[in-house]
């Protein structure tokens, strides 16, 4: 087990290094574009020599990189060119404003797609089960800023119920969180309680539960203590692997909402040509996202007896 | 004695896209306490359906469509859930085929047992599942108590599926081919311990089966379904000795017998297959099939179960037929051979790297080794058999052999080319046209997604004649199946339209297409019904006989083997134990592994005796016999620590063991060993 | 045939056929297949059905069922006074050809290598295993914004994202599936026979395994959809003046609170066209687990 988490932790921090290597081969592999991208295109040539020069971008790539991957992972990550300020400053407010997003959503998720997922799963063709699929088919259908179009459409334009914008402008409001985190669950709801329910339903009909049933036991003691206890560990997975999803949602809902947060800040960078800001969250949303991954490799083994004692 | 268990007129559908199909029509049986009734038939016939509707657990698309159960005398249908809860927890329980998927994975077999009792001292719950394990004779109740399924072996699971199923003392078990899955020496350990326990609480115990041998050693009593119907009951003695339906007689004939050999005695396969249940012939459903059958009769009347002093049979000839064992064939099927060796393997090792599982193992993979100095020889024309339960290398030995998988050490040589290291891919043409095997899962193999005719000319363009035009490879395609006895319109048809029978032939007509002088057969009729592997078998045989072809019969069934092959090869985890002409090698002495396994094979012939129960395979030792642990005839500590030398009674018979061949013959030479 | 025993109807396995016979079976994929079959011939009759061309400002802001709007412009006109309707019609013809363009690439991509990984294993498995780790590290739309922002936006260029981004998973199903398949019998009987190993992957193996593949197919194309439309959505996409349902959403953005009509329309059109893969996908795997 302790060697199994080790060897996890070693796939992650190899596979941080080479997405790192990706990263900064795509942004600063040529040099001339990174001055032009840093000064702005308007600058002459020998104003772009110069600045190359003197930030050492004349070096081979190699060592330009082992100097690069020295610098990140002291969590000097270069300074921003749109906001003129160092880009961990920039991050870490943002960063704090998404996870308080993200959580959120994920808060509602777990127990909401999972109930619905055991409820559909127990009787496979039941009404609750079709009318419970055909309603995720459904919200996993509408993209992220259809959805966001839809629930504003009602809520702040017919209702006006709530704010359109997520800003945060005058202070925490949490009024202004409900529509992201609804477009979040939304969307990401349906997909895990699919899932959910899919596992329900293969477990119900395996041999052990008919063992179960067979033995005399109740319904629900056989539900409880037979089929979820096997049937939940997929959606665990799918949860913590959904993590990776709900940061490419968070960055949609975030522009949408204009909500201050990491994956607004991404877009906006990416738009501003702000290589260095795009380094950084794009490293940091990699490392969240193949963390989490790990996370649910080692909670897998943790939960599955056959894997644990290997 | 009143009945404990009584079904009346029971008929169960199962809905389907094309409508309800009918599992089992109008099916009667009476079990009185303490009784042992066995119910056989071939799949599909619908006997594990009467078991589950016993449990009134038919599923969602399984519905009671006529008759009714009573169990004592109260209908069960009728059961409020909580009353039925009683009944499936406290009267009536089952035991299943699969005792792997038949645990809860996630949950220790002590908590699966501890769950069914009310009782909260947990104390007194730990000791009744102590009690429970100790009385399924598990040797140490509290580490099996403490284990995931996964951490037990097949017999200890279904140990403990039956020491659940006994916790509440039901009045009746009912056991769904509780063996199947199990090797024949774990087998026969479940069959003693269901008789010893239900000899000591008195339960009438109700065997699903499709061995007849099986159900000889354990049930008075005997129902044959077909189709969905009891077609003959009786007691078992008289049904097996003298079966009075054509159907009954026919299975026994399918079975090799003792005595009998393939130079002597050809089987006698039941023509033609299964009716599907919806498209049930309108009056006697065996009549298609039937020797027997009179035209203008048997398809017109449909027959009723008929009672009489000696049980009740459903078929309108049975008082004007003679179903005594047809006779030997009186011309000798003459198998041709010679004495020129076709493959000789001499110490062939093969061992596989096993996953990591610790700091240490980082640097030393550990390694399971699957071949551990095999030789074996085989010559042109003859039948040479492998035996073994599962783990003792056998298959890996085949695909060695057929260069599926290259060997570690050691030689193979096939007509007198060293292949040991050459996959399939790397070797001659020549070669793999003449060194051609069967498989034994008629459900792989063949490609789902091809036409027979496609699979059969490809085989002919590979291994044949690659230039045939596609008329005369179409003409080619025609006469392979005609060899196989298939009719030409199979050619057309996708795998997924043929019975398993049907793509066993298949399988054995591709391989057939370069007219090869070895055929590796893998276990090719384990997983079929019996009437259809008597079927293959004869099929098989036919081919060695026309074409002189070496048989190389990879097998765990002996009966088969004693039946069939003309040399034997015993395989004890990776290493041959004994090896020897069949009949040196079925009389003693013998090696012990191979005494306990003989005596494992369930017969339906002869008075039931002692069976050689071994213990479960526990860790190897390190130099000594591999069979040591397990051995009843172990000496001492001789065979734990020093490998044991090859003993030579007579001939070409050997075997490795301490004991001498006069020492096991003086222990071996018991008078009721012989005649199995 | 599971007569004997309770039929539980999950062990057949998915490589039966998948023809429109079967399809009727399935109430789901009958109207996924319906919706996309629209979406398809509005993309192809485009000309034909759009009442105005689609980047021609007429008039502007008009809210569909509004005094001038109506009869003229059935969606109402956006805030350049472009016909909404046409804008919609003609935005189908971008989606439906780059997300068919680009699965089918990632899919060719995919299945080659997948099958290799699976048959071959080994150094080669290995290899094409841990990069394809790499890229599913990232969060889709990160990939995405990361290459559009280094190689620009353009038609081709979404292609490449696109595939870039999907290849793995896909090499990924189709490994599994292979995994499973080269221990089946008919391999090692191909084997026997000494089928050529490229053979062995596309004639033996490639057959039996499409009808998870075509189950995903469906469910991968659904998403490309989604993922082209939020490109065009956070203005990454296909550059203007050409309608594209995301980018329609994109420039009326700030409008959205006020003119909600003119978001609304492409939204409902993209959410339909995922609708419908989603719809079949799922019609499909229940008719393959039948």
């Amino acid at each position: 087990m302790v060697l199994a988490v080790l060897k996890r932790l070693g796939l992650l921090a190899a596979t941080m290094l080479v997405v790192s290597l990706v990263v900064f081969l795509l942004l600063e592999a040529t040099p001339s574009s990174v001055a032009i991208k840093v000064i702005g295109p308007y600058t002459t040539a020998e104003q772009q020599q110069l600045w190359l020069e003197q930030n050492g971008y004349l070096r081979p790539v190699g060592e330009r990189y082992v100097e690069w991957l020295g610098r990140f992972l002291t969590g000097d990550f270069g300074e921003s060119i749109r906001f003129k300020a160092p880009v961990a400053e920039v991050l870490w407010p943002r960063l704090w404003n998404t996870a308080i997003l993200g959580l959120t959503a994920l808060a509602v998720i777990a127990p909401c797609s999972i109930l619905l997922g055991v409820i559909a799963g127990i009787r496979e063709g039941s009404p609750a089960d079709r009318s419970i699929s055909v309603a995720s088919i459904v919200t996993t259908s509408l993209p992220e800023f259809a959805s966001a179009v839809f629930l504003a459409g009602v809520f702040v334009f017919w209702l006006a119920w709530l704010p359109g914008t997520s800003s945060m402008a005058e202070g925490w409001d949490w009024r202004q969180l409900v529509l992201p985190v609804a477009v979040l669950v939304l969307y990401d709801l349906g997909y895990v309680a699919r899932m959910t329910r899919a596992s329900m339903v293969e477990v119900m009909a395996t041999a052990y539960v008919r063992t179960a049933v067979l033995k005399g036991l109740s319904r629900a003691r056989v539900i409880t203590h037979h089929a979820l206890r096997n049937a939940l560990i997929t959606p665990f997975t799918v949860l913590t692997l959904h993590i990776n999803w709900l940061l490419s949602g968070v960055i949609v809902v975030e522009a949408f909402f204009a909500y201050k947060g990491f994956g607004a800040l991404l877009l906006e960078a990416s738009l501003n040509q702000d290589i260095y800001l795009i380094e950084a969250c794009t490293m940091v949303a990699v490392l969240v996202a193949v963390a989490t991954q790990a996370l649910a490799d080692i909670g897998y083994r943790l939960l599955n007896p056959r894997l644990r004692g290997t | 004695m009143s009945a404990l268990l009584s079904i009346r007129d029971l008929t169960v559908h199962y809905r389907t896209r094309r409508g309800p199909i009918p599992a089992v029509d109008r099916f009667s049986l009476e079990i009185r306490e303490g009784d042992s009734v066995g119910l056989v038939g071939e799949s599909g016939c619908g006997k594990s359906t009467v078991a589950l509707a016993i449990m009134r657990y038919l599923g969602t698309n399984g519905r009671v469509a006529g008759g009714q159960i009573l169990f004592r005398g109260r209908d069960i249908a009728t059961l409020s859930p909580r009353a039925l809860r009683d009944y499936r927890g406290g009267e009536v329980a089952m035991v299943y085929q699969e005792p792997t998927s038949a645990l809860n994975p996630s949950m220790t077999a002590g908590q699966q047992l501890a769950e069914t009792f009310r009782d909260s001292d947990p104390r007194s719950v730990r000791a009744t599942v102590r009690e429970a394990l100790a009385e399924v004779q598990i040797g140490d109740p509290e580490r099996v108590a403490a284990a995931y399924p996964h951490q037990l072996s097949g017999g200890q699971q279904q140990r403990v599926v039956i020491a659940m199923a006994l916790l509440s003392r039901p009045k009746l078990l009912v056991l769904d081919e509780p063996t199947t899955s199990l090797d024949a020496t774990i087998e026969a350990g479940i069959i003693d311990l269901v008789g010893v326990l239900q000899r000591r609480h008195g339960m009438a115990v109700l065997y699903v089966s499709h061995n007849l041998g099986l159900i000889r050693q354990t049930c008075r009593r005997l129902v044959v379904m077909y189709a969905g119907q009891a077609i003959e009951t009786g007691d078992t003695e008289r049904l097996l000795v003298r079966p009075r339906h054509p159907y009954t007689a026919g299975l026994l004939a399918c079975l090799p017998r003792p005595n009998s050999h393939k130079q002597r005695n050809p089987l006698h396969p039941i023509v033609g297959q299964l009716p599907p249940p919806h498209a049930l012939p309108p009056a006697c459903r065996f009549a298609p099939r039937c020797a027997f059958a009179s035209p203008g009769r048997c398809d017109t009347l449909a027959p009723s179960l008929v009672e009489s002093d000696a049980g009740s049979v459903r078929c309108i000839r049975a008082t004007e037929i003679d179903l005594s064992i047809p006779p030997p064939s009186p011309e000798e099927p003459n198998y041709p051979t010679t004495n020129d060796v076709v493959i000789a393997a001499r110490g062939v090792r093969k061992t596989f790297a096993l996953p990591i599982r610790g700091f240490a193992e980082l640097f030393r993979r550990r390694r399971l080794t699957a071949n551990d100095g095999v030789d074996i020889v085989a010559r042109h024309g003859e039948t040479v058999a492998v035996v073994g339960e599962s783990g003792s290398g056998k298959t890996t030995l085949a695909r060695l052999i057929a260069g599926l998988d290259t060997a570690s050490t050691g030689e193979i040589v096939v007509l007198g080319e060293d292949v040991a290291r050459t996959p399939v891919a790397d070797r001659r043409a020549a070669l793999r046209s003449t060194l051609q095997m069967v498989f034994q899962d008629p459900n792989d193999t063949l490609n789902p997604s091809h036409s027979v005719a496609r699979q059969i000319s490809r085989a002919i363009r590979k291994l044949g004649s690659p230039t045939l035009t596609a008329s005369a490879r179409r003409a080619e395609v025609a006469r392979l199946l005609s060899l196989v006895r298939l009719p030409p319109d199979v050619a057309s048809r996708l795998p997924d339209q043929l019975s398993g029978g049907q793509r066993q032939r298949v399988s054995i007509a591709r391989a057939l297409a370069g007219s090869p002088q070895v055929l590796l057969a893998d276990e090719p009729a384990s997983a079929l019904d019996v009437s259809v592997q008597a079927a293959v078998i004869d099929l098989l045989l036919d081919v060695q006989r026309r074409a002189g072809t070496t048989l190389v019969y990879i097998s765990h069934d002996l009966a088969m083997v004693r039946y069939l092959a003309d040399r034997v090869y015993v395989m004890y985890r990776g290493r041959v134990v004994e090896s020897g002409p069949v009949g040196a090698l079925f009389a003693p002495p013998y090696h012990p592994y191979t005494e306990a396994l003989l005596s494992a094979i369930p017969s339906v012939d002869g008075p039931s005796d002692q069976r050689i129960v071994l213990s479960p395979a526990g860790q190897a030792p390190g130099r000594g016999c591999p069979f040591a642990p397990r051995c009843p005839r172990r000496t001492g500590e001789i065979c734990d620590t020093t490998p044991p030398p090859v003993q030579c009674p007579e001939g070409d018979h050997m075997f490795s063991c301490h004991l001498t061949p006069d020492d096991l013959g003086r222990r071996q030479a018991m008078p009721s060993r012989e005649g199995r | 045939m599971t007569v004997n025993g309770a039929p539980t109807g999950y062990d057949v396995p998915a490589a039966g056929g998948l023809g429109l016979r079967h399809l009727a079976r399935s109430p789901a994929a009958l109207i996924g297949l319906a919706i996309i079959v629209f979406w398809v011939i509005v993309a192809i009759a485009a000309p034909w059905l759009a009442p105005h061309p689609p980047n021609t400002p007429l008039q502007a802001l008009l809210p569909p069922g509004s005094e001038t709007a109506r009869g003229a412009f059935w969606l109402g006109t956006d805030q350049l006074g472009r016909d909404i309707l046409s804008r919609v019609i003609w935005g189908s013809r971008r989606v439906l050809l780059y997300a068919p363009l680009a699965t089918a690439f990632a899919y060719a991509i995919g299945i080659t290598i997948g099958l290799m990984a699976g048959y071959w294993r080994g150094w080669i498995d290995q290899a094409l295993s841990r990069v394809s780790d790499v890229v599913l590290a990232f969060p889709v739309l990160v990939l995405y914004i990361l290459i559009i922002t280094t190689i620009g936006a353009s038609g081709l260029n979404i292609v490449i994202a696109v595939v870039f981004a999907s290849t793995p998973g896909v090499m990924r199903i189709v490994r599994g599936l292979t995994l499973d398949a080269r221990g089946r019998n008919y391999v090692a009987a191909a084997q026997m026979r000494g089928e050529h190993p490229l053979a062995i992957m596309f004639v033996e193996i490639l057959p039996n395994v499409r009808g998870p593949l075509i189950v995903d197919a469906c469910l991968r194309m659904g998403y490309v959809t989604i993922g082209i439309g939020v490109l065009g959505f956070l203005g990454l996409g296909l550059p203007p003046p050409d309608p594209d349902w995301g980018g329609m959403v994109h420039e009326a953005r700030a409008l959205a609170f006020v003119f909600p009509h003119i978001v609304l329309f492409p939204c409902a059109a993209i959410s339909s066209l995922v609708l419908g893969f989603n719809l079949l996908a799922d019609g499909l795997r229940e008719l393959g687990r039948q």
